[in-house]
């Protein structure tokens, strides 16, 4: 599952494909696209102004200005502009929609061109009022397919700044229906109008800081944009109420367009805030993966070390199984067990060097592990060949066992070999990486140490050199043992620390008491029927248990 | 994937906002004489940092304990390097105040992640000392981009415009910071960006002041 979240995070945060725009990009595509639909209400609104003779000089020339920046953002918007740090949206609807809003400007420049060169006539004021709708329209439709770009994680705040952007057209558009209400030019629908552009404003404003579901707004918690958008709504609290005198005097229209002006400043200010804190969000998203995918990498270390671990434990597991089988003690169960033991040492040890995703095992690039794998790998064919022979033949296998019995420690000591060499490579590392990776291999090796008992338990039985394997069986016991103190205890020769993390400690003493049970029946020179029953039955769950505790010292995050 | 999903809920902040009217004066435990708390965000939400008010509490987790094994946990001088300047709470205060805002500097915890997911200073981004530790230049220059490093068109790192860092761990006795920080220097990071919260999470603790920690974590 973490895995999973990893993977999720950081497909967040990469482009979605190699043409789509990052974050960031985005948050400025959305912006700016957005703000078009505010320009073409402020051009008319100019426009108006110009007609209606109000600053006629100082209109014209924010006229022309808000003219020439709405065509270069249209045309940064098609093919990107550096200088307005905008990047081309490749996805075909955006740029179907941008083209269909560039044909309707070129329509509605030609009549701007026309007041801005005095030649405008009624008419071209009258299509402008008309063709200024529809372009504000397609505009609009164009920001929502921008919007529907962004990732999940941080839509709701593309959203945030679209409507935060819309807030600036609104303020236009008021601006733009007093005037035409002013001067008589469709009054009753442009007072309707006007109206329900007020409490758009309203209730966008109000979702912009406390959150609206219908409009898909979260509120904002975040303390510089809070008292950003409160600033806005201290303001609106002033001009809204001046909309009517506004109507009947000039000078307050004058005033309460101003106002309406500086209003859009004050939402422009919103906007920004909201596209830096998309920046910022996104920054600490990717840090927070790459974070993530270092850390995954630090513990796939330790989760290679507990599986070369585990395949010094199958060397010895698949011996203990073989002899079973010949003793003919539950011989179907463990010629199935014994299958599974070798097909897993098999495929793990094709994972180190070729990686295996069901095993979580990327592949080696060391050549000196790859190598040795190699050397691991001519010793266990034959040793596998004799394995396969002991499940499938019916009778005692005497020749493949013997092999198996000569064999298994030398492929135990190999694979102890492929442990130490893990160990070795990767980064330096630290104190206490370098204790945890002991760990791991210590706690592995009494897995492995389980089985060697058992497998030298069974030899003695079977009378196969007794005076050899009991030698052994109680160097076995004793590495248990000590190995077992160590890991509750700590042990500075073998540099384990004491753990600390309660679940290590109450797992290591499950598998001491464990322990205490079987040990006195391994120390045993005769066992009966009923002890060596007691072994068979209880090996397992000693090596269970004391996986689980190597399972926790390898994702334990403090010891 | 539950765990990670966890929302992170402030210790005293969430108490602390549902007297939002309370006045300066009406606090009895102010973080110095004229700041009673403040606001930061932390993960998107807004979190106020103040004092416990309490003025019987006692501290009765991991952070009372006085012995660790030296080493590794062995008590630090009050400087990390010459150049850095090693700063106490009132600073850590005032850098979360001025710095964190603007965007001028970010809290780093120094810690390993898991240290970070269960409590941490509010406002504080998780930058693990072993990623700078173990990681390569590749890393350094990625983790520096996102603080703010450009690189120029002669390949030059260029910090002018990189973020000030406020760098803790668990407290005095921790070398978590310090292993961070000789990993930032190694690349290049300039000292004069970072700051060493000594005290570190055990002084933030024992001053009472607000924690974030994950909602399960919660007793």
């Amino acid at each position: 599952m973490k895995q999973k979240l990893i993977f999720l995070i950081t497909i967040c945060l990469l482009p979605l494909a190699m043409s789509a725009l990052t974050t960031k990009e985005l948050a400025i595509s959305i912006n700016l696209a957005g703000k078009q639909r505010m320009l073409t209400q402020k051009m008319t609104k100019e426009a108006l102004l110009v007609k209606s003779g109000i600053e006629k000089k100082q209109n014209l020339e924010k006229l022309k200005k808000t003219r020439d920046l709405f065509d270069k953002t249209l045309k940064g918007l098609i093919q990107s502009d550096k200088s307005l740090k905008l990047k081309a949206c490749k996805d075909e609807k955006v740029q179907k929609q941008l083209q269909r809003v560039l044909k309707l400007w070129k329509e509605f420049d030609s009549n701007i061109q026309k007041v801005i060169a005095a030649n405008a006539t009624d008419k071209v004021y009258q299509d402008i009022e008309k063709q200024n709708l529809i372009l504000l329209k397609e505009m609009n439709k164009a920001v929502r397919l921008y919007v529907s770009q962004s990732k999940q994680k941080t839509s709701k705040r593309a959203q945030a700044i679209n409507l935060s952007g819309k807030e600036r057209m609104l303020t236009q558009k008021m601006a733009k229906d007093l005037l035409l209400i002013s001067q008589k030019i469709d009054s009753k629908k442009n007072k309707q109008d006007l109206k329900k552009t007020a409490n758009l404003f309203e209730k966008i404003l109000h979702g912009l800081q406390k959150g609206d579901q219908k409009l898909g707004l979260e509120g904002t918690k975040l303390p510089a944009i809070q008292k950003q958008l409160h600033k806005g709504e201290k303001l609106w609290k002033e001009i809204h109420p001046t909309f009517k005198r506004a109507l009947k005097d000039k000078k307050v229209l004058h005033q309460t367009i101003n106002q309406l002006d500086t209003l859009l400043v004050e939402m422009n200010k919103a906007v920004k805030k909201f596209e830096k804190s998309i920046a910022r969000e996104k920054r600490a998203l990717q840090l927070s993966a790459l974070v993530n995918q270092f850390m995954q990498k630090k513990n796939i270390e330790n989760h290679i070390i507990n599986l070369a671990g585990k395949q010094r434990m199958l060397t010895q597991k698949i011996c203990k199984q073989a002899l079973l089988v010949s003793l003919n003690i539950d011989k179907a169960e463990n010629k199935e067990g014994l299958q599974k033991s070798y097909k897993l040492y098999d495929k793990t040890l094709n994972g180190f060097v070729k990686g295996d995703k069901t095993l979580n095992l990327p592949a080696s690039k060391n050549p000196k592990i790859i190598s040795y794998v190699k050397v691991i790998r001519k010793e266990w064919q034959p040793f596998v060949k004799s394995v396969k022979k002991v499940i499938s033949s019916n009778k005692k296998e005497s020749s493949s066992l013997s092999y198996i019995v000569s064999c298994n420690e030398s492929l135990l000591k190999k694979s102890n070999q492929l442990v130490q060499l893990f160990k070795k490579s990767g980064a330096k590392k630290s104190f206490l990486e370098k204790a945890r990776l002991n760990i791991v291999d210590i706690a592995g090796r009494q897995r492995m140490l389980t089985q060697k008992m058992t497998k030298e338990k069974l030899l003695i039985l079977a009378k196969v050199n007794i005076k050899d394997n009991s030698k052994k069986l109680h160097k076995s016991i004793s590495m248990f043992d000590n190995s077992l103190k160590a890991l509750i205890g700590g042990d500075k020769s073998l540099k384990i620390p004491k753990p600390s993390n309660t679940n290590i400690k109450k797992q290591l003493k499950k598998v001491e008491s464990l322990w205490e049970r079987l040990k006195p029946i391994y120390l045993k020179d005769q066992i009966n029927k009923q002890e060596l029953q007691t072994i068979v039955k209880e090996n397992p769950i000693l090596l269970k248990e004391m996986n689980k505790a190597v399972h926790l010292s390898e994702i334990a995050i403090d010891y | 994937m539950k765990k990670n999903i966890k929302m992170m809920i402030p210790i005293l902040g969430v108490l602390a906002m549902s007297s939002n009217a309370m006045a300066n004066e009406d606090v009895l435990v102010k973080i110095t004489k004229d700041i009673p708390y403040l606001y930061v965000t932390h993960m998107g939400q807004k979190v106020k940092v103040a004092r416990i008010q309490d003025t019987n509490n006692r501290l009765t987790d991991d952070y009372t304990k006085t012995s660790r094994a030296c080493p590794p946990f062995c008590i630090h001088p009050s400087k990390v390097n010459k150049d850095i300047k090693t700063i106490a709470e009132v600073e850590m205060i005032k850098f979360m105040k001025e710095k964190v805002p603007t965007g001028k500097g970010v809290v780093i915890d120094a810690r390993l992640k898991g240290w970070y997911e269960v409590e941490t200073i509010p406002s504080a981004i998780n930058i693990p000392y072993a990623i700078m530790e173990s990681g390569d230049k590749k890393l350094a220059k990625k983790m520096f981009s996102l603080l703010g490093m450009t690189v120029d068109k002669d390949g030059t790192w260029n910090f002018s415009k990189a973020k000030e860092l406020a760098i803790f761990c668990n407290g005095v006795w921790c070398d978590q910071s310090h292993r961070l920080i000789d990993g930032m220097l190694k690349y290049g990071y300039p000292a004069d960006k970072m700051y060493y919260y000594r005290s570190g999470f055990q002084g933030w603790k024992l001053l009472g002041l607000t924690t974030v920690v994950k909602k399960e974590n919660v007793k």
